[in-house]
């Protein structure tokens, strides 16, 4: 019976604990495990790793040959997993921030996933690695297998992981797999994005503290791109050359862009805006309807240009679509910003060229690109999933961990009563009352074990003499007024 | 007795000697360290800082004793006393010093907001809940100012207000609420933070310059300047920067008003002859000057340039030239437009400016009411580029500023202080005055913010009040904390000693007990 539940209290303690951890990242491993494969399976194997050590230092504690107690070999053995599971959080705690903290470019911290929003996390980069398909699939940077459609394309490239040769893409000669494709438009966004921005402005700018004067800074200050923010100087993404000092200097970042022209995927190199770094549109209304303003008294614009028989909303569009042109030019902003404008209600739109909007209204002229990439905090999660994903399970495992950690040592104290622990301390006591006296007869269990509650001073001679010393003792005391040693504190 | 009954005994008494331990200092900096948190004092402040000092001294005296003497009586008696003497002694003391500490923040106020000079006497006094300043100018001619009242309550009212039991409200949490919506209201931080400028260097202490008076310098606490005597980029105000920032101006607003002038006229009128001074000329000519704003100047990188400007003109133009809707609007015949197809070919600045001298454009006077002073006669490219550069003007850190050169001291400061509040909190979204004093917005006032409207801004009365409450309820609520406990623990602990020193004179008895029971045969 005592063996039956000491390999139930075992079973209930690592076993358990990995079983459940199992349980609830299940889910999140089976549908990622395709993209980041053994990053998913770090919430599992750091607990078996944790079981591995535990029962090696349970073997080398509870051996035969050793000297300690039960109780002493119990307390060192419920000592283990709270040492290991909670020591690992202290660990975590420690080096963890920095690792997360470089991975995103400080856009992530490790407080936000900690504390419990690991999951909304990990839903959040899952849906950015389809966003990023998506807007290629729309691009034409990732070309649609026959017979499908946009949103079947987008399917089959998410259906074998980001690191899978894809057949369509064997003929490109920039990228064959989708992380190859995410690598080359994030060090496009990053080099010749977000780190050529200059300080403090681009931290205000996602700080909410972009004013006019930010902004105009943003727009018109000088960027140099830093070759410490290149990953792989060496590729057909980057060019550069050396200065007279022996200094490298950047000459273009590339970003991958489908030409219309030559029907193929080219490399560009095409600049950022600070919009394109936040992602979405700014948006502001003049709050009035422009198709129904007078411009002559009685004469709306819609009247006028029905007199000129001009296609109104048609005219807007293709101005618009103009001036996005014309921003793009290196000279004014250095990369595309398309407006749009409601004739109706006078809401108008910056609309950012990295959105799933801009890379529909790139469609509506040849001089300019689509461009399929996130804004830059997303695209820094995207080129990091890995490391996060891995990060994610782990700190999945957090809470798990700690209540385990109780857990365990409980199961832990169980096994060691069922070990004989009690009854061992028993024994030590009694050889320490009676070193060197006789020791009564063995009773039912071992030679050493005797039943509680028996008075050992079965000479009452020998209690006399234990009860006269004790007076004697305490008398000397009294008189004394003072104790003979003591080491303790108290 | 037999062995295991004084066995039970033994463990029983050393149980009870460490509860007995347990319930004196541990139990106390639980409960404070609690009430610190739900008050905002923090866990780690001052006043944990205070009773663990306390529990040192305490346990540093247990040894001594321990070494010094074998009796436990006396090792309970002597400890005792040094608890005793250090937490009624420092709540005893606290009683003395804080009301001085409130009359000191109370003449502070007095003196800040009456602007007085050293020789001006103060005397305050606590009347009911708030303390009053009396105050006799040092010049005869002015008038004897009696029961001033001052934002600063009285002791007693302090203690009766300040409740850490309930978890948070009370007078320490209205006094923390002024300073908290000053920091909301401008959208500035608690003590000043930022030290990034744009062409990639940091800003840092206080620089030496030339030897100058510092009255430009607003608050060097927690405040980080460039070599040129401004505030980095990208600082924002702390708090006492921000007061002196508001105070600066308000108060030279309110002498010239006085004299019957308008400060901003007179600032304006010191700006131009700043400007055509023979010292600012000179600067201009130096290499210091000349490497930033010079032929090729670095300040050019941060900064929209006239030849930029033309650039960007030239590539407009001809994209406007390609533009349908242009095309067709350039082609309807008699339509009264302002510039001919010709112009958007090789458009740029002097373009412009002819077409606006064509529309006959009052470019002048739209400039003046921007803020940028031009003369009649200054030609209108001339006018425009000086539009330009008041919004896209970049201050290299290294370049002293013009204003640097205004000769008047009261307006030089107050020069920098409406750069500061109006210019540098433009950029930084913490706007701290606004021109139009009616219907102007202050605070985060970004691109999609409005921030806040003008009649949230805090007057001279406010800012003086909060100055004057920053002095002292730092480090006095925490320790307001401190005395309250140790007054109630005080014979707590006193107690929670005397029982674990007899408890452990009962577990030592019962030791050798049974030590001697075992081995003496």
């Amino acid at each position: 019976m005592k063996k039956v539940l000491r390999v139930l209290f075992h079973l209930l303690s690592y076993p358990l604990l990995i079983g459940m951890i199992i349980w609830a990242d299940l889910e999140i491993i089976k549908e990622q495990y395709k993209n980041y494969s053994y990053f998913m399976l770090i919430g599992i194997i750091v607990p078996v790793v944790m079981m591995i050590l535990f029962y090696v230092l349970y073997l080398i504690v509870t051996r035969r040959r050793s000297k300690k107690s039960k109780l002493c070999q119990t307390v060192i053995i419920c000592m283990i997993p709270i040492l290991t599971l909670g020591g690992l959080w202290v660990a975590c705690d420690k080096y963890l921030p920095d690792i997360i903290d470089d991975a995103t470019s400080g856009t992530i911290a490790y407080e936000d996933l900690a504390e419990g929003s690991w999951k909304e996390r990990a839903e959040i980069n899952a849906d950015l690695l389809k966003t990023f398909v998506k807007m290629s699939v729309m691009a034409r940077l990732l070309p649609k297998p026959p017979g499908t459609d946009e949103d079947q394309a987008t399917e089959y490239y998410l259906s074998k992981g980001v690191d899978y040769p894809y057949e369509e893409l064997e003929d490109n000669e920039y990228y064959h797999t989708i992380n190859e494709l995410i690598a080359i438009q994030y060090q496009s966004i990053n080099a010749n994005g977000y780190a050529s921005f200059n300080d403090p402005w681009i931290g205000f700018a996602t700080g909410n503290r972009m004013t006019i004067p930010c902004l105009i800074h943003l727009l018109l200050d000088k960027r140099t791109v830093d070759p410490d923010d290149i990953d792989k100087l060496d590729s057909p993404t980057v060019s550069y050359h050396e200065d007279d000092d022996g200094n490298i200097v950047i000459d273009e970042v590339k970003l991958a862009v489908y030409d219309e022209k030559t029907g193929s995927v080219v490399l560009k190199p095409l600049s950022w805006t600070v919009l394109d770094m936040l992602g979405e549109n700014q948006e502001f209304s003049l709050g009035l309807s422009v198709r129904n303003m007078e411009v002559i008294e009685g004469t709306t614009v819609k009247d006028l240009a029905g007199l000129l028989n001009i296609n109104l909303d048609e005219m807007v569009n293709n101005a618009l679509l103009s001036m996005s042109v014309i921003v793009a030019d290196e000279h004014v902003l250095g990369s595309e910003l398309y407006i749009t404008f409601d004739l109706d209600t006078g809401d108008l739109a910056l609309v950012p060229s990295n959105t799933e909007q801009g890379i529909v209204l790139s469609r509506g002229t040849d001089e300019l690109y689509a461009r399929a990439a996130l804004d830059y905090m997303k695209m820094a999660w995207l080129n990091s999933n890995g490391l996060l994903y891995a990060i994610v399970m782990l700190l999945s495992v957090r809470t798990w961990f700690i209540y385990g950690a109780a857990w365990i040592a409980l199961m832990m104290l169980l096994d060691g009563c069922m070990r004989g622990m009690l009854t061992d301390e028993k024994q030590k006591k009694d050889e320490l009352f009676f070193k060197g006296k006789k020791q009564p007869k063995a009773r039912k269990y071992n030679r050493t074990s005797v039943p509680i509650g028996t008075n050992f001073m079965e000479s009452s001679r020998e209690e006399q003499k234990l009860n006269s010393m004790q007076e004697s003792l305490v008398r000397a005391i009294k008189e004394s007024g003072g104790i003979t040693r003591n080491d303790d504190l108290f | 007795m037999d062995a295991k009954k004084a066995l039970r005994r033994q463990n029983l008494f050393r149980t009870l000697k460490t509860v007995s331990y347990l319930l004196g200092y541990p139990l106390m900096l639980l409960l404070l360290m609690q009430s610190a948190y739900a008050l905002g004092f923090g866990v780690k402040g001052i006043a944990t800082e205070y009773v663990m000092i306390a529990w040192a001294i305490v346990t540093a005296v247990q040894i001594l004793v321990t070494i010094i003497t074998k009796s436990y009586s006396a090792r309970a008696v002597s400890v005792v006393i040094v608890s005793v003497i250090l937490l009624l002694g420092f709540s005893v003391f606290f009683d003395f010093k804080a009301e001085d500490k409130l009359n000191a923040a109370a003449e502070v106020y007095a003196r800040d907001y009456y602007r007085l000079e050293k020789e001006d006497k103060v005397s305050v006094y606590a009347k009911g809940d708030t303390i009053y300043a009396d105050i006799t100018f040092a010049d005869p001619d002015k008038e004897k100012i009696t029961g001033a009242e001052t934002p600063i309550k009285s002791y007693n009212e302090h203690l009766s207000e300040f409740k850490p039991w309930s978890g948070g409200s009370g007078l320490s949490g209205s006094i923390n609420s002024k300073t908290g919506g000053l920091i909301s209201t401008y959208n500035i931080s608690g003590s000043g933070s930022g030290n990034k400028n744009t062409d990639g260097t940091r800003g840092g202490a206080a620089p030496e310059i030339r030897g100058n008076d510092p009255e430009i310098w607003f608050g060097e606490t927690g405040a980080v300047y460039n070599p040129n005597g401004l505030y980095a980029d990208s600082y924002i105000f702390g708090v006492e920067q921000t007061i002196q920032i508001l105070l600066t101006i308000y108060r030279t607003q309110e002498d010239y008003k006085e004299k019957g002038l308008d400060a901003d006229v007179a600032l304006a009128a010191a700006y131009a002859e700043a400007e055509s001074s023979s010292e600012w000329l000179a600067y201009k000519s130096s290499k210091e000057y000349q490497d930033a704003y010079g032929p090729k100047g670095t300040a050019y990188n941060y900064m929209l340039t006239e030849e930029r400007l033309d650039e960007l003109l030239r590539s407009l133009g001809t994209g406007l030239g390609n533009m349908d809707l242009v095309k067709s609007l350039f082609s309807i015949p008699g339509l009264p437009l302002p510039i001919q197809k010709s112009d958007l070919d090789n458009l740029d600045l002097q373009k412009i400016a002819d077409i606006i001298d064509g529309m006959s454009l009052d470019i002048r006077s739209i400039a003046g009411s921007l803020g940028v002073v031009v003369s009649d006669d200054m030609p209108t490219r001339d006018v425009l580029v000086k539009l330009v550069y008041k919004f896209c003007f970049y201050q290299m850190p290294d370049v002293l500023p013009s204003m640097y050169f205004i000769k008047d001291k009261e307006l030089r400061a107050y020069a920098y202080a409406k750069y500061y509040a109006e210019v540098h909190g433009s950029n930084n979204a913490c706007v701290l005055y606004a021109e139009d004093q009616e219907n102007g917005r202050i605070g985060g006032i970004t691109m999609s913010d409005n921030g806040n409207p003008i009649s949230d801004a805090y007057s001279e009365e406010d800012l003086c009040a909060v100055r004057a409450i920053s002095s002292y309820s730092g480090s006095f609520f925490p320790l307001l904390l401190v005395r309250r406990y140790a007054m109630y623990f005080a014979a707590f602990i006193a107690l929670a000693y005397l029982l674990a020193y007899f408890f452990a004179y009962k577990q030592y008895m019962y030791s050798v007990i049974i030590k001697d029971g075992i081995y003496n045969d």
